[in-house]
């Protein structure tokens, strides 16, 4: 844009003569030039706060937890505010005596959640399942467990149900079949399953299930059995090479992250036992641990000699693998996968509710995780 | 192998089995035999097991009861699975039949016990309170129902009415629909239980009936109430031997435990495991330990070091336990338990399993595991050898060949031959395990071999020829991976590929280092035995093959000079005439007859033909398109996507479909280090295609509009290997093909309609359908 002041007024003082007409006719023409000035300024202002509108509006982030544990600790709803949270209500298992899909490991009633703002029943279904089952038992399976959800949420509300299974591109078709089943029983209610790194990788494979949303389960990564992987848990490299195919994935996706330590045992090269919730400050600070353990790497713990802990019998050169998530971790974590989740809507759920692990995070870091989503 | 081994075992020990074992081996065999061809040849080549076993599964005291749960939860799959007989059940019938003389039938006990109602037995009740040997009574023809009526047993038949009662709250419910249990009811039986035990006289029924109001209290789930049944019956009632007491210790057991006094549990759980059969496997799953004081308390519980023994049997049998402490544990406190043989063996299975396992044997288990390994291999080399001379144990020849086996796993075969030597004169030593130490001795041999020579194929000749060597399926594979191991190191890697795999994985990739050792090896003068077995097959030599296979391998590079040579040397008589790759059929068919029988060719000639339409090509300059659209035809058809893809790949794997746009032509095949080649690129077929197009341009349209077609083939099996292909293989949709990947179906389209041939393709051709018609 040429604004044209002083082109014209150096003109005139070069032919030293200016006429009054002339004088006015300048004036009316710099009015008129000032005013396109500012109704351009004007609009660029307004051009900047409808932009600025339209690329930073938040999503829409609430926080959330799963609780996993078969018997309710009531004191871990002590650190927690009103989030929603993800309840396991029981486990089904194929039982090879009756051929058939068996519940297990059940939480009895919903009834001590009463007090939470929101549950959501969760359904722990093995992938043998799908890999066994005949197409009529599933229509029975669908009713076992419908019956079995409405008995066990007796005293309580809730608008969602998540199935949560590591389907595979061979199980797909007997589970999504499953999941349209489900639908049909519990129409007034949201389906959800659980959805894995891999399964949006290679959604091409393994397919979309046919439900409402996903979760999408953002830990338990790498290669548990394998002594040379550093953390099974999360792990960063592990996870940016998993986030591929987002923009193609049809489903809303909340996110699930990992607050949950453990330490693997590996036993002639190969991983034999899980220690939940054991970390590396207590290895390191408890008393009678300290002469039983030779640190060998930063997260490798040898056993000195056969001992008991956290109610194992372990041996001579077991080696303990810490796991653990460092908030750090779980902010990259967060922030890799905000780029990539399209919804506006978003649950960042945390796995686990547990009195140990919600000793480890304070609930402000859990809730600026959370923000990281918006 | 161990499957084998397993049913092998498995059919001897059962009755029905033993008597026609031959005739089951026989049919398994022929049905292996009479399966399609193809299985057999698609798994050519020597698989090599996860681990190789030589230890004599008879050798665990099959008959034990403790087998299964000193030998792990693996070995509680493999071998209780197929033994599994129902103890409770059985033994339980057992004692009542001993109770009354053994004079009623198994089956008539069970049905009384487990199947007659509470009418029936009512009914029974009366017609023995009447003692008429003529009176009616539903169970008539039963016999333990006869023993009962005659002798008028009222407190025997009362008491299995209250047992029949109790029973239904003492069970699993549905899956899917577990009732609340009407513990109120419970509670009133328990009463019930109380009263009837006190009007009975029977010491054996006392102890039945505390052992239902125990059960009640349990399945209640009121743990105190366990323990006060226990604490006011038991000493009411006279030691008697019954299953009952072990029975009715372990619902205290798990009373005690569930009230948290898991040492105490743990002890009474040690003392049934020990001397119940019947719940013997509740017991050693329910023993529950997890601290070291617990431990302390546990031990200070026994009475005996035959119980404190038994309390480190159990730890010891932990699934993936180091046993070895334990081991010596329990060998101060009693050398002769039987426990302490099936531990040494466990922990001969485990080592073996490591030791000639694969990921040990290849090196792939960290520095510091293996390390780790051998020092324990150590220690127990020691501890076997002070048991066996110390010969305290139970069997100290099992001790002594163990040693031996064990020094074999260590690496030092001659102290093992020594040791083994030494333990066929120990004392006590029967026919198995002399059969056993032969085997130990036989793979002692084996690694033993060490420079590939004459004297090396004599050894091996006698190791073939013996017995040892044909009872165990495993011998075969570690002698093959042993002879590998010794052409490897005297660097004949021809020979070391063939002593593990075959010829056949050899053609799925034609390695060219590898087809130049096989060949120089064939032209070898003075070959010794087993270079001459490796080389030949069915008598004849192999090098034709390899010829053959080095033809391929040029041919898959498209060195059409290097091939024709390659395939020369193969003799005429062994060449095979069954490609037709000059055929131009519309449909892409792997498999179909040619229409074409005058243009079917062997190898050879089609490396000719190919360079005769080159140098034609070259010197016809503007008629030069037929040859040009041959050459095409030529290079298309010997791809993986056409008719004659076996003239350069002699294994054309499907399931190499699901792969090709890895940007890759070499796919991981099970048990064949060298994988699977196929021959992927169209981009040669295409360039003679795009020169025979356009040169009859102007002459000849319905060559060019073919030439065009097969273009575009070309094209989309290029789209096919590329990475962008997400396309799923057996779909019914036809591919998406990106634009840059269908520029001959839109040439097709908008150039050739007028043609003949484009109609005729239209109609046969889906693909040109689909692709023309958007």
């Amino acid at each position: 844009m040429n604004y044209t002041f002083f082109e014209r007024s150096s003109k005139k003082r070069c032919k030293g003569r200016i006429l009054s007409s002339e004088r006015q006719t300048i004036f009316k023409k710099m009015r008129k030039n000032s005013q396109r000035f500012i109704y351009h300024i004007l609009l660029l202002f307004f051009l900047l706060f409808i932009g600025q509108n339209c690329q930073t509006k938040p999503r829409d982030v609430s926080m959330a937890f799963y609780h996993w544990k078969t018997t309710v600790d009531t004191s871990v709803f002590q650190n927690i505010k009103n989030e929603k949270i993800y309840v396991r209500l029981f486990d089904v298992d194929w039982d090879e005596e009756t051929k058939s899909p068996k519940p297990l490991a059940e939480l009895r009633s919903v009834e001590p959640f009463k007090n939470a703002k929101k549950i959501t029943p969760v359904v722990f279904i093995t992938n043998k399942i799908f890999s066994q089952i005949i197409e009529n038992q599933i229509d029975v399976l669908v009713l076992n467990i419908f019956d079995k959800i409405k008995k066990n949420t007796e005293g309580g509300t809730f608008d969602e149900i998540q199935f949560d299974c590591d389907w595979t591109a061979t199980t797909r078709d007997r589970y999504f079949y499953f999941l349209k089943k489900v639908k049909t029983l519990f129409l007034d209610k949201k389906i959800s399953a659980t959805i894995r790194l891999h399964q949006v990788k290679f959604l091409d494979k393994t397919g979309v299930p046919p439900v409402d949303r996903g979760m999408l389960m953002a830990y338990n990564m790498d290669d548990l059995d394998d002594m040379k992987t550093d953390n099974s848990i999360l792990n960063i490299e592990t996870l940016k090479s998993y986030l591929k195919n987002f923009d193609r994935y049809p489903l809303e996706l909340d996110v699930a992250l990992p607050i949950f330590n453990w330490g693997i045992v590996f036993r002639d090269g190969q991983a034999v036992k899980i220690i939940n919730n054991l970390s590396k400050k207590e290895l390191l600070n408890t008393p009678q641990y300290k002469t039983l353990f030779q640190q060998n790497a930063d997260n490798h713990f040898v056993l000195l000699k056969n001992q008991y802990l956290k109610g194992l019998y372990l041996f001579e050169n077991d080696d303990i693998r810490i796991e653990e998530v460092p908030l750090s971790n779980l902010r990259l974590a967060a922030s890799f996968l905000s780029q990539h989740i399209k919804n506006q809507q978003l649950t960042v759920a945390f796995y686990h509710l547990d009195s140990a692990t919600l000793q480890q995070y304070r609930y402000e870091d859990l809730e600026n995780i959370a923000h990281i989503f918006r | 192998m161990k499957t084998w081994k397993i049913l092998r075992t498995y059919l001897d020990k059962t009755p029905v089995f033993s008597r026609c074992r031959n005739l089951v081996i026989a049919f398994c065999l022929l049905l292996f035999a009479v399966l399609p061809y193809r299985i057999g040849k698609s798994d050519c080549g020597i698989s090599t097991p996860a681990h190789y076993s030589f230890v004599h599964l008879d050798l665990l005291a099959w008959q034990s009861d403790y087998a299964p749960y000193l030998m792990g939860y693996q070995v509680i799959n493999d071998i209780y699975s197929l033994q599994k007989r129902n103890a409770q059940y059985d033994d339980n019938i057992l004692e009542w039949r001993g109770r009354f003389c053994d004079i009623p039938d198994s089956t008539d006990v069970a049905q009384l016990v487990f199947q007659a109602s509470v009418d029936e037995l009512s009914n029974l009740r009366d017609a023995a309170a009447k003692r008429k040997r003529e009176g009616y009574y539903q169970l008539q023809g039963n016999t333990f129902a006869q023993v009962l009526q005659q002798n008028g047993c009222l407190e025997t038949i009362d008491y299995l009415i209250f047992a029949k009662t109790c029973q239904k709250y003492c069970v699993k419910g549905e899956l899917w629909d577990e009732k609340p249990k009407d513990a109120a009811q419970m509670f009133f039986l328990i009463n019930r239980g109380k009263t009837e035990f006190s009007r009975t006289k029977s010491p054996f029924l006392k102890l039945r009936y505390t052992y239902q109001m125990l059960r009640l209290a349990h399945y209640a789930k009121d743990y105190q109430a366990v323990l006060n049944v226990w604490d006011n019956m038991i000493p009411k009632i006279d030691r008697i031997q019954s299953l009952m007491n072990y029975w009715a210790l372990a619902h205290k057991a798990g009373a005690l435990q569930s009230l948290g006094r898991r040492a105490e549990a743990a002890y009474l759980f040690a003392v049934v495991f020990r001397y119940c059969p019947s719940k013997r496997q509740q017991a050693f799953e329910s023993f529950d330990i997890r601290t070291e004081q617990e431990w302390q308390e546990c031990l200070n519980f026994c009475r005996n070091p035959q119980e404190r023994a038994a309390l480190y049997a159990i730890r010891a049998s932990y699934d993936k336990a180091h046993a070895l402490d334990d081991m010596v544990e329990l060998y101060k406190l009693d050398p002769k338990n039987e426990h302490l043989d099936m531990l040494l063996i466990r922990e001969t299975l485990r080592m073996e399993k490591i030791m000639l396992g694969s990921d040990f044997r290849t090196g792939r288990l960290d520095s510091k595991t293996m390390r780790d390994m051998r020092t324990y291999l150590g220690r127990l080399i020691t501890f076997s050898k002070f048991c066996a001379d110390k010969n305290i144990v139970k069997s100290p020849a099992l001790w002594r060949t163990t040693e031996g086996y064990l020094r074999l796993l260590d690496g030092d075969w001659q102290m093992a031959l020594a040791t083994l030597y030494r333990a066929r004169k120990t004392s006590g030593v029967n026919n198995l395990m002399i059969e056993q130490i032969e085997n130990y001795v036989l793979l002692a041999r084996i690694m033993g071999l060490q420079i590939a020579d004459n004297q090396m194929d004599s050894t091996v000749a006698v190791i073939r020829a013996s017995r040892a060597f044909a009872s165990d399926a495993d011998f075969d594979p570690i002698l093959k991976e042993k002879l590998s191991s010794i052409f490897r190191q005297s660097g004949n890697i021809g020979a070391a590929f063939l002593c593990e795999k075959s010829l056949g994985d050899l053609e799925k990739n034609p390695t060219m280092y590898l087809v130049e050792d096989l060949i120089r090896l064939c032209q070898k003068q003075n070959k010794t035995a087993i270079e001459r077995e490796l080389t030949t097959e069915g008598g004849k030599t192999i090098e034709p093959q390899l010829w053959d296979l080095k033809g391929m391998y040029y041919l898959s590079r498209f060195q059409l000079e290097a091939a024709t040579e390659a395939f020369n040397q193969v003799p005429p008589e062994r060449r095979v005439r069954r490609f037709s790759p000059f055929a131009d059929n519309i449909k892409d068919c792997i498999r179909c007859p040619s229409s074409d029988t005058t243009g079917i060719m062997d190898k050879y000639t089609f490396a000719r033909t190919l360079l005769d339409l080159q140098y034609r090509a070259n010197a016809a300059l503007d008629q030069a398109a037929p040859y040009y659209y041959k050459l095409g035809l030529g290079y298309y058809n010997m791809t993986y996507f056409g008719n004659s893809s076996g003239l350069a790949d002699a294994f054309r794997d499907w399931r190499s479909w699901q792969r090709i746009n890895q940007g890759k032509n070499v796919f991981p095949v099970k048990n064949n280090p060298l994988g699977n080649m196929e021959v992927l690129d169209c981009s040669i077929a295409k360039h003679y295609f795009e020169l025979a197009r356009q040169m009859s341009w102007n002459t000849d349209r319905e060559l060019s509009a073919k030439a065009a077609f097969w273009a575009a083939k070309c094209e989309q099996n290029l789209f096919f290997i590329s990475a962008e292909n997400h396309y799923r293989t057996g779909s019914k949709l036809a591919p998406d093909l990106p634009p840059q990947y269908r520029t001959y179906f839109e040439l097709l389209k908008n150039h050739y309609s007028n043609t003949a041939f484009y109609q005729q393709a239209r109609s046969e051709c889906k693909y040109l359908s689909f692709y023309t018609a958007k």
